[in-house]
Parts: structure tokens; C-alpha cells; sequence
């Protein structure tokens, strides 16, 4: 995102804190966040996808709205004027296709006519499975089909063959196929929270719930880059609050802590920074280590400087978004550090992974490492491919799995035999230990392929490969 | 609620942090603190469930719920007397 989108982000925000009437500010809200959903998405190297995408998220959400109501009549009656609002919002922008004006998405959208046919098949599914599933086989059918668009979208291996496809079908040349023809803004983020929808459904968590609401939460303009996942309860409470002076200073000194930390510090940064291109142009450990310092500090204020400018667009419509950050690199224990580093993911990941599974391990006879080793590495892998299904991300969240497990043996261990001496030195030791431990780990996370990052991870201890 | 709150100090001292001589003030910071891990809120709700017959959710272990045994006790009476 440039400076300049970050600018006219924000002068849209305060232009919806203007309305006092929160049902008119959240109807605004809702068709900015479209229209900003579909400019984002950057241009694909397959034709009609960067409209596709967008159309494609929006349906989904419309289709998980038809498909959780238990009487649609009623529910079409209280909600009609959002799904006009929504099925507007989308032909409009295909309606560009027959302008000269300007085009809201990056490329020049399809046949107006194919996109009326998509909408109407999508809604026609959900009326279907509304007559002939029960509610938990929907919400069932839901969640299985999400999961397995995150798979199909996030395995690069598969995303090959789906861009050999939608080739073939647009006629474009297949040897060009490529995981990057298929670059699907924020679906990693709106995927969760319809999962964590779905799954608050069927634990009876949630109750009816309004599509003005849903369409708000999944596609907020300000978190649809780089989250926070907020939980839905608490983003419908914030949907009723409007922004006082206060909101704005606070709003507006959080995004330009954010421009700060992302376009002064992160992109400075990104200058000294270990990356693919320069790995293997590096030959001395000691300069390596320092190129991957810079790394592991870049990655924080590039993620922590859009959280920012994400918190603060959404104060200044008076709406508080959960905290993503907090100082993770001054953490003294690797627990700590993910108490602290994106936040809310990894509190999605506690909720439905790790919390269930560690309650239905304490009733079993596994010894006591057993139990703490399994949640921690099942909910440690899923954190790793949830950024890609690849083996190097995999291997991220084995290594901060395995690392979470001795910290949590090591913090069992001083119960018995505190170290009541030189605590100072003990925060300086274990602190070190943690930026070094992550900062090693972001090997793994930052080089494209296993033995590239297998190959940096031995250099930098001067083995050379 | 004093009752409670005295019942869960008791337990977090002495199950949780293995030091019964431990006072847990009302407002002490427990989850942002790093007081308690993940490993041990789940093991408070386990207690929690047996001790007073209500149930926190494991959507509820967090610090936006609770970070105190003032919050944490107020929740319990809230779900005690529904």
C-alpha cells in the first residue's frame, strides 16, 4: 500500500465517523469497504481474477448469510436493503466495463452478463441449502468448503494446476502457469473470521446474525491487509459506537505512528535486510547475521506499522480494533513473545485448536509432556501453514513449537528450583535467547525453498554448504 | 464473591504456580502479566467447572474476558446465579 492509499484510507474513514446514525454510517461503511476491497486487489497475470477475487469473497459472505438464517423470509424482510446494497456494489463495478470514466478494479472486469450469472448461481446454492440441509450440515458444508479454498489457494503445488485451469478455460498461454497468477487479497484473514463465525454458530455462541453486521466485519477497509481478526461479538459492539474528539487525535496519532514505523522504519530496513536475492551474495556469518537482524526488525515494524494505520482508520470512526503487538521483541521468554505477536491469530488458533485439544488430552492418561507437546506443536504447525502450505513454513512453526514446549518445561522446572539470584542477568539472558531464537526462526519464513533456508540457517554459524 | 475469589487464589497458588505462600492480589494482572500460560487457563477452567458448575468457554480464555481474579470471579457469580 502507498502513502497515498494510506492517505485517501484515511480520509474515508473520517468521512464515515461524520454520520451520527450508526445505520447509515455502517451502510456507508460497507460499500467503501467494497469498493476498497476491489481497488486494492492488484492486476493477475489471468484475465478477469483481480474482479473474480473480490466477487468471489463477497459471494461467499452472502452465501454463509443466506445459509445460517433459519427463516430467510424474515431475515430478507430486516435485511433486504444490504443484499440491494451489496448485489448493487458488484454489478456497478462490473458496469465499468462499459465506461471510458475510470475503472475501480485494476484491469477492465468481465461480461456483466457472466457476473448476474455467478451472483444468481451462488444465491440459488445457499436457497438450496437452506430447503435441504439442517443448520449444523450447513454450517458443516461451509466450513469444509473454506478450508479447502485455504488449501487450494495457499499450497503452491496446487495453485499451479488451478492457474493451468483458469488458462486453459481464458484461453491464455498455459506455460506461463503460476502459484503468483493467483495473488487473492486478505482471503487468508476473511476465510478465519467466516470460520470463526461458523464455528461460534455451531457452539451456539452466536445467534441470528444481521448481513449488514457480517458483510462490516469481513470486509472492514481498514483490517482487510493485514488484519487484526477481531471476534465478531466485540466488532458488532463497536458497530453502535460513534468516533468523539478524542477518537480522532488518538485515530490520527496511531496512523502516523504507523506511516513511521512502516515507511521510514520498516522501508529502511528493507535496504540492509536478508532477502532471497541477496542470501547467497553474502558470504561472511557476520554480516549475514546482521542482514537477518535487520529482517527480523523489518518484519515487525512493516506488520506492527500496518496494524497501526489499521487501529487508527478504524478510531477515527470511533470503532476499536483488538490489539495486534506488544512489544514482542522485549519479551524475556519465547511464551511470552507469542502472547505478544500477532495477536489475535494466535488467539483464533488458542480458541478452536489449542484450548479444545488440550482440554480433551488433560482427560486422557498421556504423561504430562505428552499433552503439552501435542497442543503446542498441533497449534505451532497451523500457525506456520496458515501463511503457506509449504515445507518451510512448516518447519517455522516446528521450530517455534519444539521452542514453546522447552520454555514451558524449563518454567515447570524453576517452580522447584527457583533461581532467586541475579534476576537482572536472568531477563538480559532469556531475552537474548528469545530475539535469537525467533530471529533464527525467521529463516525459515523468509527464503523461498527448504534448502535455501536450510543452507542460510548452516552459514550463519559459518558452515558453509 | 469473596468466597470465590479467595478460592481461586488458593488454587492458583498452590495447583497453578506451586507457591502457597503467594498472595494473588484482586486486580494483579494474570494473562497479559505472563502469570499464567495457555497450559494453565485451561486447567482453571477445568477447576472452575468442577469447583462451581459453570462453564468458560474456550473461546473465554483470553484477556479481553478476563485478566484479574476480580473479573474472572464476577464472571462466575454472573453464570452461578443464571
Amino acid at each position: 500500500m502507498s502513502i497515498t492509499q494510506v492517505f485517501l484510507l484515511v480520509a474515508i474513514a473520517m468521512f464515515c465517523g461524520l454520520f451520527k446514525n450508526t445505520r447509515y454510517r455502517n451502510l456507508i461503511l460497507i460499500i467503501f469497504s467494497l469498493l476498497i476491497y476491489y481497488r486494492l486487489q492488484p492486476a493477475t497475470p489471468i484475465r478477469f481474477l483481480d474482479f473474480w477475487f473480490p466477487t468471489f469473497a463477497i459471494a461467499l459472505a452472502l452465501l454463509t448469510w443466506i445459509a445460517t438464517q433459519n427463516n430467510l423470509a424474515d431475515s430478507l424482510k430486516e435485511n433486504w436493503t444490504v443484499l440491494l446494497i451489496a448485489l448493487l456494489t458488484i454489478t456497478t463495478i462490473a458496469g465499468n466495463r462499459y465506461l471510458t470514466l475510470c475503472c475501480i478494479t485494476a484491469t477492465r472486469p468481465p461480461q456483466i452478463w457472466g457476473v448476474i450469472l455467478a451472483l444468481c448461481g451462488f444465491l440459488i446454492l445457499g436457497f438450496l441449502m437452506l430447503s435441504k440441509f439442517s443448520f449444523r450440515l450447513r454450517l458443516t458444508f461451509l466450513a469444509i468448503l473454506f478450508i479447502g479454498i485455504f488449501i487450494l489457494f495457499k499450497t503452491p503445488e496446487i495453485s499451479v494446476l488451478l492457474s493451468k485451469f483458469l488458462r486453459t478455460i481464458n484461453q491464455q498461454d498455459v506455460r506461463f502457469s503460476s502459484a503468483n497468477d493467483l495473488v487473492w487479497l486478505g482471503i487468508s484473514y476473511i476465510l478465519f473470521r467466516m470460520l470463526h463465525i461458523l464455528l461460534d454458530l455451531r457452539a451456539n455462541r452466536l445467534s441470528a446474525l444481521k448481513l449488514a453486521d457480517i458483510l462490516s466485519y469481513l470486509f472492514f477497509f481498514p483490517s482487510l491487509l493485514a488484519g487484526p481478526i477481531a471476534r465478531f461479538p466485540q466488532f458488532q459492539e463497536q458497530l453502535q459506537v460513534v468516533p468523539h474528539l478524542h477518537d480522532y487525535i488518538a485515530g490520527l496519532r496511531r496512523v502516523f505512528l504507523g506511516l513511521f514505523r512502516k515507511f521510514v522504519l520498516a522501508d529502511s530496513l528493507a535496504l540492509l535486510a536478508l532477502s532471497p536475492q541477496n542470501a547467497f551474495q553474502i558470504h561472511s556469518p557476520f554480516y549475514l547475521w546482521i542482514a537477518l537482524i535487520a529482517f527480523s526488525l523489518r518484519i515487525y515494524f512493516d506488520f506492527s506499522g500496518y496494524t497501526d494505520i489499521a487501529l487508527g482508520s478504524a478510531r477515527l470512526m470511533g470503532i476499536h480494533l483488538p490489539e495486534n503487538f506488544n512489544a514482542p521483541y522485549l519479551k524475556t521468554n519465547l511464551i511470552q513473545f507469542w502472547n505478544s505477536w500477532h495477536i489475535t491469530l494466535a488467539d483464533w488458533f488458542r480458541a478452536y485448536v489449542f484450548n479444545p485439544l488440550t482440554r480433551r488430552l488433560r482427560a486422557t492418561v498421556f504423561p504430562t509432556w505428552l499433552t503439552i507437546l501435542i497442543p503446542q506443536l498441533s497449534t505451532m504447525l497451523l500457525i506456520g501453514l496458515w501463511h503457506g502450505i509449504t515445507l518451510n513454513f512448516f518447519f517455522w512453526g516446528l521450530w517455534h513449537g519444539l521452542g514453546l514446549f522447552v520454555n514451558n518445561r524449563w518454567n515447570n522446572w524453576l517452580k522447584t528450583h527457583p533461581l532467586n539470584r541475579a534476576l537482572f542477568i536472568q531477563n538480559i539472558f532469556g531475552w537474548a535467547l528469545t530475539f535469537g531464537y525467533v530471529t533464527l526462526g525467521w529463516v525459515w519464513f523468509l527464503m523461498p525453498t527448504f534448502w535455501d533456508a536450510w543452507n542460510v540457517f548452516w552459514r550463519l554459524f559459518g558452515l558453509g554448504i | 464473591m469473596k468466597y470465590i475469589l479467595d478460592d481461586l487464589s488458593k488454587f492458583i497458588a498452590e495447583k497453578i504456580l506451586q507457591s502457597p505462600t503467594r498472595k494473588i492480589a484482586q486486580d494483579e494482572a494474570l494473562i497479559s502479566s505472563g502469570l499464567l500460560d495457555s497450559f494453565h487457563l485451561i486447567d482453571l477452567a477445568i477447576y472452575i467447572e468442577e469447583r462451581f458448575g459453570v462453564k468458560i468457554e474456550d473461546t473465554e480464555l483470553n484477556r479481553q474476558t478476563f485478566d484479574n481474579l476480580e473479573q474472572l470471579a464476577k464472571l462466575i457469580q454472573d453464570r452461578m446465579r443464571r
